[in-house]
């Protein structure tokens, strides 16, 4: 990474540098330190951005958000931030905040080639409501959607799921938290029966070993790498380990650091896994008293459309694949078939992916065998100009550090597994090597899934927002669930809808084939963020269908929506968020939201006002449903029920959901605001508290059934910075499933994986079910043996090249916070097309210069990068997705994992080549 | 500096004149925005936009005065180009190899010091003012950002 001459020319600046430094013009040194002013009032807080969840504390004067500081009583960060938590304060002041409703208008009345016209929020509902019942009416309730976010806070999220599910009985709610972590939430279901990691961040100090997966932490999570990093620092014996399909920052101050091809992370565990068996590094007390093993099938697809239909002349090739697949020679050995044959498998088991049985430790030892240091170090290694007895030996190293039983090891992982079209079954390898060697669950063991929303955890996977989910790790499929929700929703039987919705990157496939009509995205900007863009902009600006998008800024899905309504941010509202490691923190209001803008949950209780339980708890069709308690394709009409509970057929969602006798017991104004406002309060005219009534409503599902959160009032306390769930008897659980930390774990089990969900399983080979018979494994969690697989799409001789999307530390998502904040945009101004410079020469390229990144499914231009902070290996490209200028997912793959529904943006086709014209000149 | 940003933007504008007209209560008609108009990248979501070469600050520390700060203790950014400084490593830390000056007098003509705060460990010894920079502080890029020629997308009226 060094470039030449580096040395020399700072030999010259640190001899110079205190000349050069006398000359400047400089603001007064004593200027720098000014004291925050007397006169402001701080409060705690956390962080906007990313899934750590770092405390800070916010300064606020006549009405505005003035300083940010990190929290030194906060665990997670203890005073520090990075520099996006200090622009918490900034990115409230865009100046193109929205301020009021947009509605595309001609001659007074909403036209879809209309331009934007300011409106009142009554002519905003106005038309949301006529446009919600004119499909509603054509289409039921699957005709509607709602894409929310790993950003909304608990409320929120509580909010949407309770609007949508219980009110309009429809599952299409899904969050964009469908892009960032769903495979590791399947794997948590699979592996545990219960979602949500094992260990907590405290790990970080514990552990001897820090395993890399795929997350460039010292970018993406950069106040938990400093905590990795000042241990790595202070102990000589600690290791970083960087796995990573380029080098980047993580691998500065990484001991090893190990570059992989893409995909081949599946045959790396495996090689790991078969070391650790071969080697007799199992921990077989552990195994034994604590586990089962298990497999599934192989022939899952790659999560793309059934149908060609829709797809270009281009796309047909990878589309196929969908539906059958030539082994590659590497897959044939991996798979134990004979690599000199050919093998077209059809992909019979896509629809039932997640289908598994139980196995025996001896059918996991002859699924290992294929992976041998050989095998798996000539398919992974990922530079080609590394030395293979270099690569084998980190691999050999690596499989060293989690075979020895003195050694604690932590695996990090985050985009770069979930990310995956096989992101649920490397996720669950993780948890194969670290159950097999009893490392998991335990202070400094543990496979940690991190996330990068502030509330993936908080929101999108334990209130429940996904188009399966119900709070507290329930399902819509499962009747015992449904009826769970309905006791506590006070709804009547067969009100909630059993079958699953549309998954985030599906309501964009609906929307070009016209099964979804109607659509409000809220804390989020899909049309941005979900792969293959080029096919869901005409679908939204094109075809019949309306798009509310409720936001800050003006976004790119802001563009293509019919209706922009304008939204409060973090601190100008009420909310919580939960991070990585299950801790539930909440701040207070601190400012108005600015102008006519408003909280999203205020949004969402004034739209269920227009809905009368008779227009939406009558019959309704529901295509494809097939459930023992409902007749076919088809909803009842409840309301004789609802009317036997009390409710009259003309009261209203915003009645029944929301200002529920209950609800309205939590009285507003409210001694714990301490004088702040509440602007869901103030534009509503109400006199109870929603944000707090909705959290306590909402942990009601999680007390007594291991994700116990604590009354709202006790996160507000001084001496509270979060907590972490299940929060019992007022203490939370810094490890689950070890019953020294864990009050759910049985007494005397040591460990208890007590997660209820799959499990119940038949038995059988590894070819398949033997015994249908399920068998219940109470407290056990699963070893699944995967396999390797070859990516939805690879390089070939027109796209030569492998494309990965992520972050930088600098901008958050899609950059509509952070590109406003001017530091920040500064220091990465725009999104770069990172490439080897042997790969740039080839192609005519230079530093700075213009070129084209295309795939089978669009082509986008971007400057190339052949330096700076990741040094790509040849044949591989990077390119960030926050500059909506850059805007490559025109250009990636909408495949997913079958299992999660997970979008691989690490791995996809593309050619890059010179643009011509005067931009090069 | 906030001063000199430009508003380039005709949505802010127009959104400006829609709530100026609300709030004196005249019946201005409000100006359509055309979706073009809205966002950070101007033009239609089916153009593709020709991105411009990203500014790159070239200085040699010193050449350029420290620059003001968002608000009191913010990080303070780096006024000259640090790629030549980089990569931070477990051996190698060229910021810390200048900037670890006294800060109990800080002079004029040396580089901006390492306060104290940054020799406290917070997380085990937040007492003790140690002899190195904390650990947990090493990799100055996470929080110092580098200054550079780019101007605002949106102007900012944080601080006002």
């Amino acid at each position: 990474m060094e470039l030449n001459g580096s040395w020399s020319r700072r030999d010259f600046i640190k001899a110079s540098v205190a000349a050069a430094a006398a000359s400047a013009v400089g603001i007064p040194v004593a200027a720098w330190a000014a004291s925050p002013d007397a006169e402001w009032r701080w409060d705690k807080g956390v962080c906007r951005f990313c899934g750590v969840g770092c405390g800070i504390r916010i300064a606020t004067h006549a009405g505005r958000v003035v300083a940010v500081q990190g929290d030194r009583d906060n665990p997670v960060n203890r005073g520090l931030l990075c520099a996006k938590g200090y622009a918490n304060a900034q990115i409230l002041y865009g100046e193109d905040r929205l301020t009021r409703p947009l509605l595309r208008m001609k001659d007074g009345k909403f036209d879809k080639q209309g331009d934007f016209v300011p409106v009142s929020w009554e002519r905003a509902f106005d038309e949301m409501e006529r446009q919600f019942k004119r499909v509603h009416a054509e289409l039921g309730p699957t005709g509607v959607g709602i894409m929310g976010s790993g950003q909304y806070t608990v409320q929120e999220g509580y909010a949407a799921v309770k609007l949508a599910k219980a009110g309009w009985r429809t599952n299409n709610l899904d969050p964009n938290a469908r892009h960032c972590m769903a495979s590791a939430v399947a794997a948590f279901m699979q592996v545990f029966g219960i979602d949500e990691p094992a260990g907590c961040y405290d790990d970080i100090e514990l552990t001897d070993t820090a395993v890399l997966w795929g997350a460039n932490m010292a970018e993406m999570h950069p106040m938990l790498w400093a905590r990795i990093v000042d241990r790595r620092l202070a102990r000589d014996d600690y290791r970083i380990v960087n796995l990573t399909t380029y080098a980047n920052r993580s691998s500065d101050l990484a001991d090893d650091e190990i570059v992989f091809a893409p995909g081949t992370d599946l045959a790396i565990w495996n090689y790991i896994a078969r070391e650790i068996v071969e080697r007799g590094a199992v921990d077989h007390e552990f195994v034994d008293r604590h586990c089962v093993f298990a497999t599934g099938p192989y022939d899952i697809g790659y999560g793309m459309r059934g149908t060609d239909e829709f797809a270009y002349a281009a796309e047909k090739d990878t589309q196929a694949r969908e539906r059958d697949v030539v082994l590659t020679r590497e897959e044939a050995i991996a798979q134990r078939r004979n690599p000199d044959e050919v093998h077209r498998i059809a992909q019979t088991s896509a629809a039932a992916a997640g289908k598994h049985w139980r196995i025996s430790f001896d059918e996991l030892r002859r699924a290992l065998a294929p992976y041998t240091l050989d095998f798996v170090a000539a398919l992974s290694q990922g530079d080609p100009e590394e030395k293979p007895d270099a690569y084998r030996q980190k691999l050999e190293r690596l499989a060293g550090y989690y075979a020895d039983p003195r050694r604690k090891v932590v695996s990090f992982w985050t985009m770069g597994f979930n990310q995956h079209t096989r992101g649920t079954w490397v996720n669950e390898q993780a948890y194969m090597v670290h159950l097999l060697t009893g490392k998991q669950a335990k202070p400094g063991n543990g496979a940690f899934s991190l996330t990068g929303q502030p509330s993936a955890c908080g929101t999108a996977r334990e209130v429940g927002t996904f188009s399966h989910r119900l709070p507290a790790d329930m399902v819509v499929d499962n009747p015992g669930h449904r009826r769970r929700a309905e006791e506590v929703w006070k709804l009547p039987g067969r009100t909630l809808n059993p079958k699953v919705g549309s998954h985030i990157t599906k309501m964009m496939r609906d929307l070009e084939d016209g099964s979804l009509k109607w659509l409000w995205v809220q804390v989020t900007n899909p049309f941005q963020s979900t792969a293959n863009a080029n096919h869901w902009l005409p679908a939204a600006r094109e075809r019949d269908c309306f798009i509310v998008v409720s936001d800050v800024y003006p976004t790119l899905s802001c563009k293509v929506a019919d209706l922009i309504l304008p939204s409060a941010m973090i601190f100008e509202k009420w909310g919580a968020y939960g991070n990585s490691e299950r801790r539930t923190q909440m701040w207070r209001q601190q400012v108005p939201p600015p102008g006519e803008a408003r909280s999203d949950v205020w949004q969402m209780m004034e739209l269920a006002k227009r809905f009368t339980l008779a227009e939406v708890w009558g019959a309704q069709p529901v295509p494809g449903l097939s459930d023992p308690e409902f007749d076919d394709g088809a909803l009842p009409d409840v309301l004789a029920e609802a009317e036997k509970l009390g409710y009259a057929r003309d009261a209203t969602l915003y009645d029944v959901l929301f200002a529920t006798p209950a609800n309205r017991r939590f009285a507003w104004p409210d001694p714990i605001a301490d004088g702040r406002g509440n602007c869901t309060v103030s534009a509503a005219g109400l006199e109870w508290f929603p944000e707090k009534a909705l959290f306590e409503e909402y942990a009601e599902f999680g007390r007594g059934h291991a994700h116990d959160l604590a009354a709202f009032d006790t996160y507000y306390r001084d001496d509270v910075r979060g907590l972490r769930w299940p929060v019992v008897d007022g203490r939370e659980t810094p490890w689950r499933f070890n019953e020294e930390h864990d009050p759910y774990c049985a007494p005397g089990s040591g460990f208890d994986f007590y997660g209820g969900a799959l499990k119940a399983l038949p038995a059988g080979d590894l070819d398949g079910v033997t015994d249908p018979a399920p068998q219940s494994l109470p407290g056990r969690a699963k070893i699944f043996f995967r396999p390797y697989a070859a990516p939805a799409e690879s390089p070939d001789a027109d796209y030569p090249l492998w494309l990965a999307t992520g972050r930088v530390l600098e901008h958050w998502h899609s950059g509509t916070m952070t590109r406003r904040v001017p530091e920040l945009h500064a220091a990465v101004p725009t999104a770069q097309l990172f490439m080897h410079p042997a790969d740039a020469k080839a192609r005519s390229l230079a530093q700075d210069d213009l070129a084209w990144i295309e795939s089978r499914r669009g082509k986008i231009r971007a400057r190339v990068e052949t330096a700076g902070r990741n040094a790509m290996p040849r044949g591989s490209v990077f390119v960030p997705w926050f500059d909506e200028g850059v805007f490559i997912n025109k250009v990636t793959l909408d495949a997913t994992c079958p299992i999660s529904k997970e979008t691989d943006f690490k791995k996809c086709a593309v050619q890059v080549y010179k643009a011509e014209g005067p931009e090069n000149a | 500096m906030r001063k000199r940003w430009i508003l380039t933007a005709t949505v802010i504008l127009a959104l400006a004149a829609g709530a100026g007209g609300l709030a004196r209560g005249e019946q201005e008609q409000p100006t359509p925005i055309a979706d073009a108009d809205l966002g950070l990248s101007k033009g239609s979501v089916f153009e593709v936009p020709s991105p411009p070469v990203p500014a790159v600050n070239e200085a040699d520390p010193g050449d350029l005065p420290p620059v003001a700060r968002a608000f009191p203790d913010a990080p303070p950014r780096v006024p000259h180009a640090v790629a030549d400084f980089l990569p931070i490593t477990r051996r190698e830390n060229w910021c810390v190899d200048c900037h670890a000056l006294d800060w109990t007098a800080p002079q004029e003509d040396e580089p901006t010091p390492i306060p104290e705060s940054h020799y406290r460990d917070l997380r085990a010894a937040p007492e003790t003012v140690g002899d190195e920079v904390a650990g947990a502080r090493w990799v100055c890029v996470s929080c110092h950002l580098p200054v550079t020629a780019a101007p605002p997308l949106v102007a900012s009226s944080f601080g006002d």
